[in-house]
Order: C-alpha cells, then sequence, then structure tokens
C-alpha cells in the first residue's frame, strides 16, 4: 500500500506520458466517451426540463368536489377534517358558492350577474394533492364520500399528459443508463486494444517483476484521463449552448406552463455528473479490460 | 543455489519436455546449458522463472520452491532473477536508461538510489555515452548489453541468460560474453546460460550441461561442447 501511494505520482506520470504516446488511441477512446457523454448530457438537460414541466403541471392539477346542497356547516367542517386525514392530500380549501360565482364572473364575464339572486352554484372543496398520479384514487374516494355531490379534475388530457410525462422522463432514465454500459463496452474495447499494442511492455514489465497492480495501475489511471478529457466538451457544450438556448426560448417552451429550469444551477450539476462519469467509466473499463488481458494462469 | 529435483514437465498438449533432471548449481557458477531444438531448454528456463510448474519434483531457487510459489507472489520472486532474452526485449519508447531504471521502479526504490545504480550499471555494461539513445539507434551487441543492464539492475542472485548471443555476431557475442564473465565475477551473481554457439562454448570454458529429449545427456565440469554421433 506504501509502495502504491509511493508510486502514485509516477503512475500518473506515465498515464499522461502514455496518453500522449499512443495519440490516436487516446484521440479515438475519447471521441468514443465523448459522443455518448454528449448524448448522456443532453438527455439530462431534457429530463429535469420535462420534469419541470410535470412538476408545474402537477401544482395546477386540483380536484373540484361539489358539496352537497343539504349539508349543514357542521357537517362541512366535518367533511373537511375527513380529507385533510388522507396522507396523499396536500390541502383542502373550501369556497362558498358565492365565492364560486364571483370566480366564474371574474373568468367569464358579468353576463353571469343575473344570477346573484339565483346562485346556482354548490359549495366546493378544492382539494389539491402532492402527486399528480394519486388525483383518480383521491377523485374516486371523495366520490364515495358521504355529503360529496360530484368530485371532478382537470379529466382524461391532462391524465394523459401527466401519464406521457412520466413514460419519458422513465425512457431517458433507461437511456442514459443504457449510453453509460455502452460507452464502458466501447472503452473496454478501445483500450484492450491499446493493451494488445502493449503487450510486450506488460511481459517485459512482469520479467522484471512488476506486480499486477503495478501494471495495472497507469492503465486504470490513463483511462480516468481519458473520461475526463471526453467530458470537457461536453460539458462545454450543456454550459453554453442551453443557456443560450435558455435565454433564446425566452425561459418557457412556447407556454408560460412549460417553463424551462433556469440554467446556473442546472448546468453546473449536470457537468459535474458528466465530469464524474467520465471519470468513473474510464477507471472502471480500463480496470475490466487490463483485468482480462492480465489473467495469467501457470 | 539452484537445485532441481527429479523434476519432469508434461504440457497439457501431451509434450514431455523434461524427464526426471536432478542438477544442482552452486552460488556463483557460471553453467551453459546447451541441446538440440526441443531438448527442453526453454521450459527450464520457465520453470526457473516461475512462468511454468513443474508436473512432479521440485525446483527451488535461493531458498524459494518455485513450483510451489503463489500467484501473487511470482513477480516478488522474479525481482531476485534477471533474465535476458535472444530478442532484448528493450521497452522501445524509454530510452536506455529509462529501461534500466525501470526495472528499479517497479521494486519501488528511491529516485536517487535510482539514478545512482543506473549510472552504475551503465559503466558495467558500458553504454554510459548511449544512456539517452532509443533501442532503436542502438546495435545489436549494445541492445544485448542494455538488457544485461536491465536484468542486473537489482542485484538479482541469478542471471538466466536465454540464447543471449543468437542475434549477435561472433565479434559481439565475444563481448557480450565478456561483460557476463565480468558481472559473473563482479557481482558474483549466478549465471544460467542457454546457447546453441558451439564456438562460444568451446572459447569461454565453463560448466556444460547437455539435454536431450528432456534428459540430462552430459554435465562436463570442465566444458567445451559435446558432440554426440
Amino acid at each position: 500500500m506504501i509502495c502504491f501511494i509511493k508510486n502514485l505520482p509516477k503512475h500518473c506520470k506515465s498515464a499522461a506520458k502514455n496518453l500522449t504516446r499512443y495519440l490516436a488511441m487516446s484521440v479515438s477512446c475519447s471521441s468514443a466517451v465523448m459522443i455518448t457523454l454528449l448524448l448522456m448530457g443532453t438527455s439530462m438537460v431534457l429530463a429535469a426540463n420535462i420534469n419541470s414541466f410535470a412538476v408545474n403541471v402537477e401544482n395546477h392539477l386540483m380536484i373540484h368536489a361539489s358539496i352537497d346542497s343539504i349539508a349543514t356547516p357542521k357537517m362541512i367542517k366535518e367533511i373537511k377534517k375527513d380529507i385533510e386525514k388522507q396522507t396523499k392530500v396536500k390541502s383542502v380549501e373550501y369556497s362558498s358558492k358565492d365565492d364560486e360565482l364571483n370566480i366564474l364572473i371574474k373568468e367569464s364575464g358579468s353576463v353571469f350577474e343575473r344570477y346573484r339572486e339565483h346562485n346556482p352554484m354548490s359549495n366546493v372543496f378544492i382539494v389539491e394533492v402532492k402527486q399528480a398520479k394519486d388525483i383518480p384514487a383521491i377523485t374516486k374516494y371523495l366520490n364515495n364520500l358521504k355529503g360529496i355531490e360530484k368530485a371532478q379534475y382537470g379529466g382524461q388530457g391532462i391524465k394523459d399528459m401527466i401519464q406521457l410525462f412520466e413514460v419519458i422522463r422513465k425512457g431517458i432514465g433507461i437511456f442514459v443508463l443504457i449510453l453509460g454500459v455502452l460507452s464502458v463496452f466501447l472503452i473496454v474495447n478501445t483500450i484492450k486494444l491499446t493493451i494488445q499494442m502493449r503487450k510486450q511492455e506488460i511481459v517485459i514489465m512482469r520479467n522484471v517483476g512488476a506486480t499486477n497492480s503495478f501494471i495495472k495501475t497507469p492503465f486504470m489511471f490513463e483511462g480516468m484521463l481519458i473520461g475526463m478529457l471526453a467530458s470537457i466538451v461536453p460539458i462545454l457544450v450543456i454550459i453554453f449552448g442551453y443557456t443560450y438556448l435558455y435565454q433564446y426560448m425566452d425561459g418557457k417552451f412556447f407556454s408560460s406552463m412549460f417553463a424551462m429550469v433556469y440554467p446556473n444551477e442546472l448546468v453546473y450539476r449536470i457537468s459535474g455528473i458528466l465530469f464524474l462519469s467520465g471519470m468513473l467509466v474510464g477507471i472502471v473499463s480500463s480496470f475490466l479490460a487490463a483485468t482480462k488481458y492480465l489473467r495469467w494462469r501457470r | 543455489m539452484i537445485e532441481l529435483k527429479n523434476v519432469s514437465k508434461k504440457y497439457k498438449n501431451g509434450v514431455h519436455a523434461l524427464r526426471d533432471i536432478t542438477l544442482t548449481i552452486e552460488d556463483g557458477e557460471f553453467v551453459y546449458i546447451i541441446g538440440p531444438t526441443g531438448s527442453g531448454k526453454s521450459t527450464m528456463i520457465k520453470l526457473l522463472d516461475g512462468e511454468e510448474v513443474p508436473t512432479e519434483g521440485s525446483v527451488v531457487v535461493e531458498g524459494v520452491n518455485v513450483g510451489k510459489l503463489r500467484h501473487s507472489k511470482v513477480p516478488l520472486y522474479r525481482r531476485n532473477i534477471g533474465v535476458v532474452f535472444q530478442d532484448f526485449r528493450l521497452l522501445p519508447k524509454l530510452t536506455v536508461f529509462e529501461n534500466i531504471a525501470f526495472a528499479l521502479e517497479v521494486i519501488g526504490m528511491s529516485k536517487a538510489d535510482i539514478r545512482h545504480r543506473v549510472r552504475k550499471v551503465l559503466e558495467l555494461v558500458s553504454l554510459e555515452d548511449k544512456a539517452k539513445s532509443f533501442p532503436n539507434e542502438l546495435s545489436g551487441g549494445q541492445q544485448q548489453r542494455a538488457t544485461i543492464g536491465r536484468a542486473i539492475a537489482n542485484h538479482p542472485k541469478v542471471l538466466i541468460a536465454d540464447e543471449p548471443t543468437g542475434n549477435l555476431d561472433p565479434q559481439m557475442s565475444a563481448e557480450i560474453m565478456e561483460l557476463l564473465e565480468k558481472i559473473n565475477e563482479v557481482e558474483k551473481t549466478t549465471i544460467l546460460m542457454v546457447t546453441h554457439d558451439s564456438t562460444i562454448v568451446d572459447r569461454f570454458k565453463k560448466r556444460t550441461i547437455c539435454l536431450e529429449e528432456g534428459y540430462i545427456v552430459g554435465d562436463i565440469m570442465k566444458g567445451g561442447y559435446i558432440k554426440r554421433d
């Protein structure tokens, strides 16, 4: 272990040297990783924005539950308490039929003023749920609740959209994962080629008594360097590209409901992830490649 | 000391490379191993440097039972053995100095010690002026001297040379032989040299062990090439 630490600077140096020595190999390896990291970064930006769209839409999702006209104020209070007890419910607000009429007049014009005398609206609860996917279940629960006449929400369209968002989010997650695995394979193969080219070097190292870890460490540093270098271009593309796109689109995707995520924090977070995954992919794949070639039996 | 006791080696493909070899080589000895192709010379070297395990018998080098050595310990054992090959096997992208230093870096020697030792070795193999040259800038003899320098850099107790003069002309071969004799005297290294070259064996007389079809067919203390008709 002490020997390992003592040798670290030397390993780093020899890894950097080998990078330039086998430049063509390093470039092909790192461009393969670069492209995967670029795809990964773009997907992550996409996923973050879709997530933000979904959260935005979800925040606007509320259930309107009309209360039976025969319900007394005491009953209304009890029903409210019952609904609030539901763990999936975020908030319950009571809105009287006069309030509802006022909202209607405000939204749809004074033509509804004539209903002031005989208000056809009913008292309602406006129920907000914690997660969009629970809306149908809570609506069903409200519909079955005694004292509630009818509960409804935005409808099938919104439900479909939320489901679509969920599918896209999961899809992107799987895509990013597949890209990660793919890039490991890419680097494993390229490093295997490099090792093949340097087989004689390894044989000589063995002959003079180098331990396997001594032989493997420079390869791993090299893989790490390749991964780190490969992450630079994708990081720059994400930082400048997304910031530009955000400014160009004025921070929203056609409608204010689809507000884009503010670039600052997002791009730095994704850059960090790209840098680390580049490094990790480099280390893991060169370890795998080197181990495969250094396996040796007598 | 090298001790082979009833050593046999049979490869998986059925080839019987060595048969019941018993042999003792004392510290500081210079020994030739001769014999035709396929007589088991290479196998003997592989057994000595831990590349192969004997099918029967024991190979003990400097008190280490090489055949019983755990896999992870083989590299450590090899640090006591210097090996020189016919095809030199220098790292092409390193200078002569770096090639020799490489063997010392592997064992974790400090930089200052490495510099000191490499200079001494370069002097011993007469390559002081070639320290900064790359292998492809050297003649065959110089490359072989660099290889020998690398092999002896960490004071191995045993030096195994696998046809070190195989690729060289007679004059260079003689130079290499003189160098090996010098190392044998100065560093007190036990030297085991596999060779085909009858001129060398006859000129530089040493203990000569002759292998044929896996058997030892001759072991002459006074040396000289053994010809069998």
